[in-house]
């Protein structure tokens, strides 16, 4: 008599076995006490198996699960209107800048000959214009980097993680 | 699932879109299996929160990125079973000793009736399996975890492990072995009592 092994036995358990192997199998029940001592071992296993419940976090799991994205998605619109007031007002002075560096006399001025005056006194102070222009390279690297360069390299990061 | 509610892929679009409720559905969906894989590779119900809530957040970042042909849950207990891989690569787990494990004192309990006799049987069972699962190897575990989730074919048991679909059913028959082995040895004289 073929003996069924231990992988056949379970193959029975999980009801994928041929008809060849049942017939054997009980067969054997009958005829060999150590093989249906084994069986009944492999059975009781995997009914313990089978009734392992599933295991349930803390009632606070979701929310922290949530806590921990949607500051990502609710800080989005907050730092929208930043982004908006940086990126004018670096035009604004980028465009006045260059409004007033290259006006020649043949342009018409957009502002009133008292106020570019006094503008113009302003803005040809060296140290003046260094500031601007220094605040403003600032600017463009700062939202370079947060809109640019950050996503680029957090998604490097995750990617090489995953 | 009920039948009006999303699928995993609907849930996962209207995220794309930027509705955090579909986020919030999903994570409810599916928080109690991401705990189970955890906590059974982990064995500590804190470090398998941190481990399955370390995935869903990773699941969320890399969602733009998922292929919506593939079964969600395949994909995201991979990403489950990877962070609890890490933070038990990072505290390196004792394991319990077997010895140890006979410190519960069976049958010297008083037992009155049938029923408490029932429960008190079910109890040691369920200590016994508890005890002989924490004894297996990260592999052995995950496999035997989630076959027995009864949420995945074979083949996506196989995606999730990172291995050959043809060698599952060798590796759970081998892990279930090593069970039904260590159990002999917990319960040793012990076992006909508890069959």
């Amino acid at each position: 008599m073929q003996k069924v092994t231990e992988e056949q036995m379970w193959e029975i358990i999980d009801g994928e076995a041929s008809p060849a192997i049942l017939a054997q199998h009980e067969m054997m029940l009958k005829q060999d006490d150590t093989y249906r001592l084994d069986f009944e071992r492999c059975r009781c296993l995997q009914n313990q198996l089978l009734q392992l419940d599933l295991e349930m976090p803390s009632m606070r799991f979701g929310e922290n699960v949530l806590d921990q994205i949607l500051p990502k998605t609710a800080l989005k619109p907050d730092r929208n209107p930043v982004y908006f007031v940086l990126l004018m007002s670096f035009l604004t002075l980028s465009s006045l800048i260059l409004f007033l560096f290259t006006s020649d006399n043949s342009k018409q001025s957009i502002l009133p000959q008292n106020t570019e005056g006094v503008v113009i006194a302003f803005l040809s102070n060296p140290f003046i214009f260094n500031i601007l222009l220094i605040v403003n390279v600032l600017l463009f690297f700062i939202i370079l980097d947060k809109k640019i360069l950050k996503p680029y390299f957090q998604k490097r990061l995750r990617s090489v993680n995953q | 699932m009920k039948a009006n509610e999303d699928s995993d892929i609907q849930l996962i679009e209207r995220i794309l879109r930027g509705e955090t409720a579909a986020y919030r559905a999903l994570v409810n969906r599916h928080k109690d299996y991401a705990f189970t894989i955890a906590y059974r590779l982990l064995n500590n119900r804190e470090e398998a929160e941190e481990a399955a809530q370390d995935g869903f957040v990773r699941a969320f970042n890399g969602l733009a990125n998922f292929n919506r042909e593939a079964k969600f849950t395949t994909w995201f207990y991979r990403v489950v079973v990877n962070a609890a891989l890490t933070i038990q690569q990072k505290k390196k787990l004792p394991t319990e000793d077997l010895e140890n494990a006979k410190n519960i004192p069976y049958g010297s309990q008083v037992l009155r009736g049938s029923e408490e006799k029932n429960i008190f049987k079910q109890k040691e069972q369920r200590y016994y399996i508890d005890l002989a699962l924490k004894q297996l190897s990260s592999d052995d575990v995950v496999i035997i975890t989630l076959f027995y989730l009864k949420e995945q074919s074979l083949d996506e048991i196989a995606e999730i492990c990172n291995i050959e679909a043809n060698s599952v059913k060798v590796k759970l028959h081998r892990a279930r072995k090593r069970l039904a082995e260590i159990m002999q040895l917990l319960l040793k004289g012990e076992e006909k009592n508890l069959l």
